[in-house]
């Protein structure tokens, strides 16, 4: 809003299953090329299940933490994407007051992956117990790891709001540096939790997208009529959150603007999403950009391809953008659920979507559940120039909805 | 096979602990190589996971600040012979 600074987007970086340049996660996203396979599940007790996992491209071999402990997976994707983003942003950490470079991490299990085999080290094994084993899981293990490597010393700050983890660290972050408390935040969101007893927790929740006839790629269908669940990702993103002030000042190149962030809890259930709660946190976001529905261009969905969790989207859309009244797509056939690293994720894509003006399809959706009145971008990218703003939704178990609003630099 | 003490627990040090293997020798202090009380506590565990044996309390304090690469070489090297 006017009556604070702006702040802009001046550096970005991830991990997926998408690739690791971005060449080719481009190429996954524009030619829907999902990184999803099939993994079983196939512990004692349990019966035997096929499930769909996106694995990240990431080998943490020769990352050694600030900290020198051992990291748990999700923590070294943190480390390496923050560096990344700091290179991308081409921040010159030894000019920086540090006490104005703060850090927000959001994350929905961090360090469930290394707390799920030391457990069963200890247990099924019989092995010891690391001596680090606690600060290696403990959740804000990657805030504090990019701390160490950057030595900030304003806020370091981790979320854990499920799937809306990393979307409200980031938009905490907007207000933080609204407010004058920090002049730069390394922001985004890890998670690593493709481990047996995680993935046959997921599992057992019911909302894995099963494998058919050995095909995982089109496991996960977002918002199409025979959708039945999603993908369990992994992954990290990092973004570099300046205030306008200190971006200008170092002639940094201005990638986007985050013009607007709204958060709310639908308090109305555990698990399942309540549509009116979406509707008023878009609203909020809306209202905080100083913007009108029509002014969004782009939505990266939610869109988990779960039957309960993308009529509410839908519904909740519809409410706010008028019926197919914005294009819409969700990433998550392609890259996984990454749960807490998913706000960032679908942030930076749909940052990218709006510079580049090509927007993402809705990867296997193949016919549109016909209960949904959305423009859902199905089977190729649409290419629209003119597309000012694009939000992002996050809409996480334990009813806490997470909105994000980026702008082109003007 | 016998393993050399020295040898996998520098190379320990340089693949786990980010230390340049210019500055390991013998009678360097662990503390002077960068090792705080967490990464030592860390180091001396995965010592004794290479070489399938449990330095008992008595023998070492993972603590002392002066601690060095050879004292625990010599330790090691002990409990192998005996062992």
């Amino acid at each position: 809003m006017s009556q604070f600074e702006r702040v802009f987007v001046t550096g970005y970086a991830q991990i997926s299953a998408l690739g690791a340049t971005w060449q080719t996660f481009d190429e996954a996203l524009h030619q829907a090329r999902s990184g999803a396979v099939a993994s079983m599940v196939d512990l004692p007790g349990l019966d035997s299940v096929q499930v769909t996992l996106c694995p990240a491209d990431f080998d943490p071999k020769g990352l050694i933490a600030p900290s020198k402990v051992p990291m748990d997976r999700g923590t070294a994707m943190a480390l390496k994407t923050g560096q990344e983003a700091i290179a991308h942003a081409q921040l010159d950490l030894s000019h920086l007051d540090r006490e104005r470079l703060g850090v927000f991490w959001g994350s929905g299990m961090a360090g469930a992956g290394n707390f799920d085999l030391s457990s069963r080290a200890l247990y099924a094994e019989h092995k010891r117990i690391r001596p680090t084993n606690v600060v290696t899981t403990m959740p804000n293990a990657p805030a504090a790891e990019i701390a160490l490597l950057t030595q900030a010393h304003g806020a370091s700050l981790t979320y854990a709001c499920a799937c809306a983890s990393s979307a409200v660290a980031i938009g905490e972050a907007l207000l933080a540096l609204r407010l004058g408390r920090v002049d730069v935040a390394i922001v985004g969101g890890s998670e690593a939790m493709l481990t047996p007893g995680v993935v046959a927790g997921w599992q057992a929740l019911r909302v894995l997208a099963p494998v058919e006839n050995g095909q995982a790629q089109t496991a996960c269908r977002p918002f199409d009529a025979q959708r039945a669940g999603f993908a369990l990702g992994e992954g990290a993103a990092a973004l570099i959150l300046e205030t306008e002030a200190h971006a200008r000042k170092r002639n940094a190149h201005l990638l986007a603007q985050l013009s607007g962030y709204g958060t709310n809890c639908d308090g109305h259930h555990m698990t399942h999403p309540h549509w009116e709660g979406q509707v008023r946190a878009m609203r909020q976001a809306l209202r905080d950009a100083g913007l009108a529905a029509q002014d969004i261009g782009y939505i990266n969905a939610h869109g988990t391809a779960t039957q309960a969790g993308d009529l509410a989207e839908a519904r909740s859309v519809s409410e706010v953008f008028g019926a197919h009244g914005v294009p819409i797509s969700s990433t998550k056939g392609l890259h996984g659920h990454l749960l807490g690293a998913g706000g960032a994720m679908e942030l930076l894509i749909a940052i990218r979507a709006l510079q580049s003006g090509c927007l993402p399809s809705s990867a296997n959706c193949d016919v549109l559940d016909p209960e949904m009145t959305l423009d859902v971008i199905q089977k190729s990218p649409r290419t629209q120039s003119g597309v000012q703003h694009v939000m992002s939704n996050s809409f996480a178990f334990g009813g806490t909805n997470a909105v994000l609003i980026a702008s082109a630099v003007r | 096979m016998d393993k050399d003490p020295f040898s996998v627990l520098s190379q320990l040090l340089v693949d786990q602990f980010g230390v340049d293997p210019a500055i390991i020798h013998r009678e360097v202090a662990l503390a002077d190589l960068g090792l705080d009380s967490l990464t030592l506590m860390e180091f001396i565990f995965a010592a004794e996971d290479a070489f399938s044996l449990r330095i008992p309390e008595e023998k070492m304090d993972p603590t002392q600040a002066d601690l060095t690469l050879d004292a625990i070489c010599k330790i090691i090297e002990s409990m192998k012979s005996s062992a």
